[in-house]
């Protein structure tokens, strides 16, 4: 697969690089004897999971590691070698022969420049002859190969007046303004919707081929890889444990690890592919949540923004829906007006058949005791100060009248439910890991045996190894318990692993909504198949057919628009 | 067009902040115990003497009654005349108020001019000795009084070495003020060196926090220097929080300017405040506290209006 000439400069070559960091309670070892070669053209993917080390390679190519980090190895970019004490050799090097694409657009361009002055800064740096006249012009010119439109009046914009990929565009305009040899992309993806995030990935694949660059793609999606990789290099816990080209990696991978956490990849089910079919639910009792033509208006005036539209969602006994959208849809609105968090402006919610505008006081409490929530970000949602027993045990005492020792028997039911050791239950959540904290968020959820579970993009955070048990052990609690879940997540994959009936949400309203086998493989609606074809499956064979086919989707769609 | 609108949305809102605080300051004074009557008149008055000052200044009717009467006089213009002074109290801070607007203003320049490059400087530099030695500096100046820092600058510069006369300058007019620049030496940085600490402090903070952002491993990405980022990116983002926070600062620069003018002599508004304070002099203490209500309003309009021209997400949202 790869085409590079044997005997080229490689434009990135890294030998056995290791790098410690000097933290508080010891020098923490990050990267151990990595050694990896980028030719010209090629795009090496560097996968693992939090903590793996693939960012501190990216950084340390940059020389932008913190201070209190030790590299040793070497390091060549296109033929030299990156010293990160010269400060002078570094400042020439960065932004002329590598350039580099973060993961966070909304955070990665400083808020009170113009885009353009930003654009030009990068030009002016490393071109000494250009004026201010020539590298506007130059950031107009880049801002047109990124693919913004109307640059002449962007280029004046700030970065708050673009949205999140648009400002991911300018990143990366930045990145290539000087053609460097190679381009370094860390999770340049993750913090985009998946239409956004396939749009980015054909733009930086285009203008890599384009200039020839090297690209160096850190990512924990293995669709992302399959879509843009032509060779992927695993580490795990410091250590490069394969490297290969795309296809052998992801469809024959030889370590065990890669193995495992290819195993753990939620995979998106596409048409042709078989799928055990699923009981339908029953509706013959009064549904667990109802909400009947919803609309949630923020603001009010010239300003206000209808967030839900007439949304209609009706949720029957222990069955799990799930809702899907891009950021913005509403889904999350959704889930905090179905938990009374928000008053709707207009249309009813009814929980357990009560109409939760009209009860009021105790009647209320009681309703909302039956319900538990999981909310997306672990460390956020746990208080830091409670002990797990005491953020577990926390709707007890707000709902029920319980003793302490029944308080304690029944975390400690619950710790086991969510198979975590009961040696956890006297620690503070900063002492647990990612996916435990998100385990004590379920137990606590689940302590008052709630009808209703409402889990808001609740493993959206966390890797996919821990995503796969945090799910596994949120479907055998549902089997066992028999609550109905609402399932809030932008991942396609995961809904279709998790429920049966999907709606699919955009601009506030219900586009969509059905049996997750109809909806989500042979899609009625327009944007649901946008949405699908958008996510990148972690299968290169397939993902190159699924890329093609909505590429020519797009220019059959412009064509059509061109059509007088 | 949308600051102007911004502007005079906030204005009618600080039009109504002095109001209210006009209600309270009345009520607070109103309810200090025996009243202005003995502070004029003396302890030798006898109860008739004091009686009769109450009818003819009108504190014996009713609290509302003599505040709607106030109200109704500030609306013309009228501040009322001194109990003590044989002035009227637009006449006496007509006079005072530019006196300690010069000394709070030059204060407050060469406090910044020295805490924000300090701040960034330190910054730069984070926990280095440099940086702790500044750090420890700084704390010694927050922690001490200003009337103590004050006498020990009196005792050190003119008595210890008499370079600087102890005595603010005396002139009638703004202008011969600055006639005897010597003598506003010591008030100025009596004045400044609390404020440095306060400031370097808060530049350092909003420095530290604005260098670990993203924006600024874009810049160095880019092949920037870490010199130029600090100058070109880092250094407008920090002062954004620094401008916010010196609008609140002001209630807090008149109070130093209590202490300095009390202890330098300096005839401005403060001395004015404190003389008029012992007393006490109701309309004299009334027409300091409207001012620096109205300072402090316009102060926190000032910051916002600076926020909105440098930072463009704020201009957006308005």
């Amino acid at each position: 697969m790869s085409k590079t000439v044997e005997g080229s400069v490689p434009a990135l070559s890294v030998h056995d690089l290791e790098v410690v960091f000097s933290t508080e309670t010891g020098p923490v070892s990050a990267v151990r004897g990595v050694s990896l070669v980028v030719h010209p053209g090629e795009v090496l993917a560097l996968v693992g999971e939090s903590g793996s080390g693939k960012s501190t390679v990216a950084l340390s190519v940059m020389g932008l590691l913190p201070g209190n980090a030790t590299t040793s190895g070497i390091i060549k970019v296109a033929g030299g070698t990156i010293a990160v004490a010269d400060e002078a050799a570094m400042c020439d090097a960065r932004g002329r022969v590598m350039g580099m694409v973060f993961q966070e657009p909304s955070t990665a361009l400083n808020p009170l420049l113009t885009i353009g002055l930003q654009i030009a800064e990068v030009v002016r740096n490393h071109d000494k002859s250009a004026t201010r006249a020539t590298a506007r012009q130059k950031a107009i010119d880049l801002l047109t190969a990124v693919g913004i439109p109307r640059p002449e009046e962007r280029v004046d914009h700030y970065p708050s007046q673009l949205s999140g990929g648009q400002r991911q565009r300018v990143v990366i305009a930045i990145a290539i303004a000087n053609r460097p040899q190679l381009l370094i992309a860390d999770e340049p993806t993750t913090a985009l919707d998946v239409t956004v995030q396939a749009n980015i990935l054909d733009l930086l694949r285009t203008l890599a081929k384009e200039m020839n660059t090297a690209v160096l793609l850190v990512t924990h999606n293995m669709g992302v890889v399959a879509d843009f990789a032509e060779r992927v290099a695993v580490m795990f816990r410091g250590e490069l444990v394969e490297i290969g080209a795309v296809e052998d990696v992801l469809l024959r991978p030889q370590h065990p690890y890669t193995q495992r956490l290819l195993d753990a990849v939620p995979r998106l089910a596409i048409a042709g592919s078989r799928r055990e079919p699923q009981d339908p639910p029953s509706h013959l009792a009064v549904p667990v949540l109802e909400l009947d033509n919803v609309d949630v208006v923020y603001g009010s005036g010239r300003r206000s923004f209808k967030a839900l539209d007439g949304v209609t969602l009706s949720l029957a006994h222990g069955e799990t829906l799930g809702l899907v959208g891009e950021s913005g849809s509403g889904k999350s609105t959704a889930g905090r007006t179905a938990i009374g968090l928000l008053k709707p402006t207009a249309g009813a919610v009814r929980l357990f058949g009560k109409d939760l505008g009209t009860v009021r006081g105790r009647e209320r409490k009681a309703l909302l005791s039956q319900l538990g929530i999981v909310l997306q970000d672990p460390v956020a949602s746990l208080d830091p100060r409670m002990s797990v027993a005491d953020c577990i045990a926390e709707p007890m005492l707000v709902h029920l009248k319980s003793s302490a020792a029944e308080r304690r028997k029944r975390v400690g039911e619950l710790l086991d439910a969510v198979h975590l050791p009961a040696a956890v239950i006297g620690r503070y959540p900063h002492e647990l890991s990612g996916g435990q904290r998100q385990r004590v968020s379920i137990a606590r959820a689940l302590i008052l045996e709630p009808r209703l579970l409402i889990a808001d993009e609740a493993t959206s955070a966390l890797d996919v190894s821990v995503q796969a048990s945090v799910l596994s052990v949120l479907k055998e609690l549902q089997d066992r318990l028999g609550f109905a879940c609402l399932f809030i997540s932008h991942d396609l994959a995961v809904v279709q692993e998790m429920a049966a009936r999907v709606a699919v949400m955009r601009s506030g309203r219900v586009v969509e909504s059905g049996p997750t086998e109809t909806t989500l493989i042979a899609p009625r609606d327009e944007y649901t198949r946008d949405l699908l074809a958008a996510v990148p499956v972690p299968d290169p064979i397939v993902q190159r057919r699924r890329r093609e086919e909505r590429l020519a989707g797009m220019n059959q769609d412009r064509s059509l628009v061109g059509a007088p | 067009m949308e600051i102007l609108r911004f502007m005079v949305k906030r204005a009618g809102q600080a039009v109504i902040v002095v109001f209210i605080v006009t209600i309270i300051v009345f009520l607070l004074l109103h309810s200090l115990p025996g009243g202005p009557a003995r502070g004029v008149l003396g302890i030798q008055a006898t109860p008739e003497q004091l009686e009769l000052f109450n009818k003819e200044q009108g504190l014996d009717r009713p609290l509302v009654i003599q505040y709607l009467d106030y109200l109704g006089r500030l609306l013309q213009g009228n501040l009322g005349e001194s109990f003590v002074l044989n002035a009227s109290v637009s006449d006496l801070l007509s006079q005072r108020v530019p006196k300690t607007l010069v000394l709070s203003v030059l204060s407050a320049v060469v406090a910044l001019s020295i805490a924000i490059p300090v701040g960034l400087w330190q910054a730069a530099r984070r926990n280095r000795p440099a940086d702790y030695a500044l750090t420890a500096l700084s704390f010694v100046a927050y922690a001490t009084p200003v009337f103590f820092l004050g006498l020990v600058m009196i005792i050190v510069f003119t008595q210890w070495f008499p370079w600087l006369p102890s005595q603010a300058p005396q002139a009638d007019t703004v202008w011969g003020i600055f006639a005897e620049p010597a003598a506003l030496v010591l008030p100025v940085v009596t004045g400044a060196l609390g404020m440095i600490a306060v400031f370097s402090r808060y530049m350092r903070s909003s420095t530290l926090d604005n260098l670990s952002e993203d924006y600024v491993r874009t810049a160095l990405a880019k092949g920037t220097s870490r010199k130029v980022v600090l100058r070109r990116h880092v250094f407008r983002n920090s002062l954004t929080s620094v401008v916010t926070m010196l609008g609140y600062y002001i209630p807090v620069l008149f109070g130093g300017a209590l202490v300095v003018e009390q202890l330098f002599n300096y005839p401005g508004m403060g001395l004015l405040f404190w003389n008029a304070a012992q007393t006490p002099d109701f309309p004299v203490l009334l027409g300091c506290v409207l001012i620096i209500s109205i300072a402090t309003v316009i102060g926190s309009l000032l910051a916002d209006l600076t926020q909105v021209l440098i930072d463009p997400r704020v201009r957006e949202s308005q």
